[in-house]
């Protein structure tokens, strides 16, 4: 049958996609910094000594040192423990907004793209409407609404980034609608969920791999930004956009604490960056520079 | 009783220029001079001598004062605006029948004495020969209209409750105003004393739109004001006070970021920054081109409980968080040790009504777990401790009361909240369990305490209530002397430190820096600017 | 092409009513309005409910907007529910601000994008190549609001070249407007600039390996002629798509930069205009960044049609 045929394809498609991937040494590089990013997320604990809000005022804007690698802050709190606190932020963000944002953005995507219709063009006018406004004044105003809480992040980056999955998607489902194989399957009665599922999703998801890195990307920038304008993690939760933002006060005591956490957020965004290229070059068969 | 004040305080300031001391000294404050006659001298500005002395250090006139503020100008609504930086706008275009000296004394300004026959009558004689920005000289009808204009509560004045006492006024000639109260209300003074609680045009509320168009008696014309970018006052030639202000204009010029107003003062882009971060006061000590003004302001932070709800009903609750607090320490991590730790009341040390019960000195956390346990909380419990999310030094307040409190067995969630949404939650939906403000205080004790620890009172956001202390502030507000009212404000900071509705943190310290060459200009405690009308440039 | 043009323009109506009605709510559902903003805690109720008056709030919210909407259909932006000066001003004074704020970024951008991506593909796969691209790629990475407070940190801090924030008018003082402006506009233009030289880049590269160059070789002209005179010419359509796009992007960028360098723009209204919860100023900004979003596509889009006779075509052909 076509979908065993074409699964087989996928497979080799996608073990294609691979090996180009591994040999792409810069892909390589941010797969790796991005595996050593989530080791420390999740061993944070048993990697520094110090806790992420332990605040000692003896030692306040302590220089980094052998006792505290990337000094201390205001409160004397060591900040290469936050650091990889703030690691957990970041990566629990952008995985939780993004995987929200993909699947709604691809359900929205995919039936639009596939139905047509008056729900295509509210989605095409619904997405217009949102496209129109800066996305990080939306999600200023979505967080002003909804309060300032790390849950609350999720949700406004998970909108914001919605309309982006769902014109990606929407793009792919309308030209994959138009195959031959689809067309076929439409003839021998598949069902329109079958369809959606077995035939158009499939071809979806190249691009989709593509924005998720780009959009995961943008979610850690963008719970940064919330964060650093003070309406993001809540303090003292260790958020690098929110150490940032407390470096900027007091850049004239400890010019350290700004140039750390940024790094953190620059090192992650790299990583997914260069992964985004990478897993871009090797799905688009006609990248063959 | 008959009080007169003083006069044309405007030759001394000539003097003060010379004197000039950098900080304001803490004295005792007398809001109501005991005694005095009534100088005729007075009614006569052109009597005083401006400064004709060539002496070397006499104020020179000319030049445009550049002055760096902290938040932009909105709202110029003399009758509406509250912002601190409305205030300093406003301050310059209009004037109140009394104003305070930077000893926080009250003297005469658009009144050139007063009378109070009894407790209910108050006698206010107008100076002669003061005229508004349209041309129009001042009289009694224009008092009588302002103030009866703050007291209309379709206008929506939040200084409604300054003249809430003032049942009639009357007018018995162009120059007299009799203000006769309903109730015994010592404060009225130095509510009259407000630069916000000025006078403007009869009618003038009917003709224009006072958010844009500021029609006062004050030194200085309003010229314009752009959001975000500047706001200009320019010199009022016929200003009563003859031969005053020195300066031609003012320029406000809003630079939200505290970095801003340190580094343009430093390269000497503008000549005064108002409200200097604490954490760059040491570094601009040491520059020599630069002069700090100020000392202990009336600005506070403190915490505040929810009343109405468990666990906050339980004052042994309040006090073990209290006494969990490490005061000293807060204000050296958060105000960079540029505050006074408030181990008891809100009230200033250098205010006559101030009052130590030495009550947190220190943190006890053995003694505050025990209170835990006595109230049932052995195990500690959680709560969430909002913040308002524009105010740094808040939200560095709070980490350090979840910080401190943790031992306890209290988990604290801190929740820095937008503003607008704060005051909703406070004001409107009572939506919080415990929260940190910043207050600005002001000089009366009665303002202090009233409005917080009154049952009624308008700013007792968490419902505090005792009818004893509600007792003594009635009462302290019929009594007029000093000496009469301070036993009672005492027992009544006693009580209330006691009782632990709030716990207060520090008091600040405010500094404006200014260039060596502005002169003349004076620190307010209160931190209003009106000694800008003094304030010259030697360049 | 009229027609083309029209009918973009026309599907501009239906985004602006869905961002009326999105932003109108939005700020409604944000806890609290203008009266609490301005008034603070230091108030009371009777001095707010008489303020809410005033101002229309008491009035429910389909009436609110319906008066809103029926004055902005008459031309008429409304008042400023906080200052009391007109949004249209209002926005004017800000516009001249963001402009020259966005304009300075994208020139830098493309100073820096356009030579650094036609040198990197004319010389693909050598370390110039390979260092141009990483920078780039970091130039991506990096946010804005880091990127700005490093500047801070070493062109004011450290160097005390720059003051750090602030804002002088152009007419005031042209030197200190500019150097006020020099760190914000480089701020803005960093991601732009990574963006404009990876398409420059990638697009001189995809003209490189077409035909008619490797013909234009084989003619025997001299490298530089078949670069500038086919390569980067042939390169100039994608270029001006991205530059475009990065316009509008950039109008987005301001936000945050505005409010980090204290420029009084387009941004930082907004954003304290939602403090405020200043309804008035908050659409007027909105609804003019969404038209300007929507022009500033259009044009790039007119623009490549004319340079390019292929999607002109492409234009005509899609209107009938």
């Amino acid at each position: 049958m076509t979908s065993d045929l074409l699964s087989q394809k996928e497979r080799s498609l996608t073990r294609l996609a691979l090996s180009r991937l591994a040999r792409n040494n810069l892909a390589l590089a941010g797969v790796i910094i991005l595996g050593l990013l989530i080791f420390s997320a999740i061993f944070a604990p048993y990697l520094t000594p110090y806790g992420p809000t332990t605040m000692d005022t003896s030692l306040r804007f302590q220089p980094p040192s052998w006792r505290h690698w990337m000094g201390t802050d205001q409160f004397g709190r060591d900040l290469l423990t936050r650091v990889l606190f703030g690691g957990r932020v970041s990566l629990t963000v952008g995985i939780i907004s993004v995987g929200v944002s993909a699947i709604l953005g691809t359900i929205v995507g995919v039936t639009s793209g596939y139905f047509g219709g008056w729900w295509d063009l509210v989605v095409s006018r619904a997405m217009d409407v949102l496209f129109a406004f800066p996305a990080i004044l939306l999600a200023i105003a979505i967080m002003a609404v909804l309060g300032q809480s790390i849950t609350n992040v999720m949700i406004a980056i998970g909108i914001v980034n919605t309309p982006i999955f769902a014109r990606v998607t929407r793009a792919s489902a309308l030209s994959t609608r138009v195959q031959l194989f689809v067309q076929a399957a439409e003839a021998i009665g598949g069902s329109h969920w079958h369809i959606m599922v077995r035939h158009i999703l499939p071809n979806c998801l190249p691009p989709l791999a593509v924005q998720i890195s780009v959009a995961f990307a943008w979610a850690v920038i963008a719970e940064a930004a919330l964060s650093f304008l003070g309406l993001g993690t809540r303090p003292p939760t260790p958020s690098w956009g929110l150490m940032l933002n407390e470096g900027r006060n007091v850049m004239e005591y400890a010019p350290w604490q700004p140039v750390f956490s940024g790094l953190a957020i620059m090192i992650t965004v790299f990583s997914l960056n260069v992964l985004g290229d990478g897993l871009r070059d090797a799905l688009d068969p006609t990248a063959g520079r | 009783m008959r009080i007169r004040s003083m006069n044309q305080t405007v030759a001394f300031l000539v003097l003060a220029v010379l004197l000039l001391s950098a900080g304001c000294a803490p004295q005792q404050a007398t809001p109501i001079p005991a005694t005095a006659e009534p100088t005729t001298a007075a009614a006569a500005p052109t009597a005083v001598p401006v400064s004709p002395t060539p002496a070397p250090a006499g104020p020179k006139y000319g030049g445009v004062l550049k002055v760096a503020i902290q938040a932009d100008v909105a709202g110029l609504d003399i009758f509406t605006a509250s912002s601190y930086s409305s205030a300093l706008v406003l301050e310059q275009v209009y004037e109140s029948l009394l104003r305070f000296t930077p000893e926080m004394k009250i003297e005469p300004c658009l009144a050139e004495s007063y009378e109070i026959p009894d407790a209910l009558t108050y006698i206010l004689h107008l100076r002669k020969g003061v005229k508004f920005h349209n041309g129009r000289e001042m009289t009694a009808a224009d008092v009588k209209y302002s103030l009866e204009r703050y007291k209309n509560p379709d206008v929506g004045s939040p200084r409604a409750v300054y003249v809430d006492a003032i049942e009639t006024i009357e007018t018995p000639d162009d120059y007299t105003v009799i203000l006769h109260l309903s109730y015994p209300f010592s404060p009225l003074l130095s509510y009259l004393a407000n630069p916000l609680l000025a006078i403007v045009p009869e009618g003038i509320a009917e003709e224009v739109d006072l958010r844009t168009t500021l029609i006062g008696t004050g030194p200085f014309k309003f010229v314009e004001n752009i959001p975000n970018t500047r706001t200009v006052v320019e010199k009022n030639p016929d200003y009563w006070d003859t031969g005053k202000p020195y300066l031609d204009g003012i320029e406000f010029i809003p630079l939200p970021e505290d970095r801003s107003r340190t580094d343009n003062i430093v390269t000497g882009n503008v000549d005064y920054a108002d409200q200097i971060p604490q954490k760059d006061i040491d570094i601009l000590k040491q520059n020599p081109d630069i002069r700090l003004e100020g000392g202990l302001a009336t600005l506070y932070d403190f915490l505040f409980f929810n009343l109405r709800n468990p666990p906050f009903n339980n004052m042994k609750v309040r006090q073990a968080i209290s006494l969990a607090l490490d005061r000293k320490a807060m204000t050296e991590a958060v105000l960079y040790g540029h505050g006074y730790p408030l181990t008891c009341g809100n009230i200033p040390p250098w205010s006559w009504a101030f009052y130590d019960c030495g009550l947190y000195d220190k943190p006890d956390l053995e003694k505050a777990k025990q209170l835990l346990t006595e109230a049932g909380y052995a195990d500690g419990f959680s709560a969430v401790l909002k913040c308002g999310a524009p105010y740094k030094a808040q939200i560095d307040a709070g980490q350090m009361v979840k910080e401190a409190v943790a031992p306890l067995g209290i988990q604290l969630e801190v929740v820095p909240v937008e503003w607008g949404t704060y005051i909703d939650d406070l004001l409107n939906t009572h939506n919080f369990e415990m929260g940190i403000v910043g207050w600005m205080g002001a000089t009366d004790p009665d303002e202090w305490l009233y409005n917080h620890y009154h049952s009624k009172g308008q700013y007792n956001l968490w419902a505090y209530s005792n009818p004893r202390v509600d007792e003594l502030l009635d009462k302290a507000r019929t009594l007029v002397t000093e000496a009469e009212r301070k036993p009672l404000y005492d027992e009544i900071q006693k009580t209330v430190a006691e009782e632990a509705p709030v716990a207060y943190f520090f008091l600040y310290e405010q500094y404006e820096a200014v260039r060596n060459y502005v002169k003349g200009y004076r620190h307010m405690p209160n931190q209003t600017k009106i000694t800008f009308v003094d304030t010259w440039l030697d360049k | 092409m009229a027609r083309y043009t029209v009918y973009r323009l026309l599907l501009l109506v239906p985004v602006l009513v869905g961002i009326s009605v999105v932003v109108f709510l939005l700020i409604h559902l944000i806890p609290g309005d203008v009266v609490d903003v301005l008034l603070g805690i230091q108030t009371s109720p009777e001095a707010a409910a008489a303020l809410r008056r005033i101002y229309g709030l008491d009035q429910p919210i389909h009436i609110q907007f319906a008066s809103w909407a029926s004055s902005l259909l008459r031309g008429d932006l409304g008042l400023s529910l906080r200052s009391g000066q007109p949004v249209s001003y209002i926005l004017g004074s800000r516009l001249v601000v963001t402009a020259e704020l966005t304009s300075l970024g994208l020139l830098l951008a493309c100073l820096i994008g356009i030579p650094f991506g036609v040198t990197a593909a004319f010389r693909q796969n050598t370390t110039t190549d390979y260092v141009a691209t990483s920078a780039a790629l970091v130039g991506l990475s990096m946010p804005d609001f880091w990127t700005g407070t490093l500047l801070v940190l070493l062109l004011s801090i450290k160097a005390r070249w720059l003051p750090p924030t602030g804002y002088v008018p152009f007419s005031a003082d042209p030197t200190e407007n500019l150097r006020l402006m020099v760190m914000p506009a480089l701020t803005l233009a960093g991601g732009s600039a990574s963006y404009i030289m990876r398409m420059t880049r990638s697009a001189v590269l995809e003209v490189l390996s077409q035909d008619y160059i490797r013909t234009a070789y084989a003619k025997g002209l001299p490298t530089h002629r078949v670069l500038y005179l086919h390569a980067f010419r042939n390169a100039l359509v994608p270029v001006m798509t991205v530059v475009g796009q990065q316009m509008a992007y950039l109008l987005g960028g301001v936000v945050v930069v505005e409010s980090i360098f204290g420029v009084p723009g387009l941004g930082r209204t907004a954003l304290e205009s939602i403090y405020y919860r200043d309804y008035p100023v908050v659409m007027g900004v909105v609804l003019f960044v969404a038209c300007a979003y929507v022009v500033i596509n259009l044009l790039v889009d007119l623009l490549c049609a004319l340079v390019d006779v292929r999607i002109r075509e492409q234009i005509v052909s899609l209107r009938q």
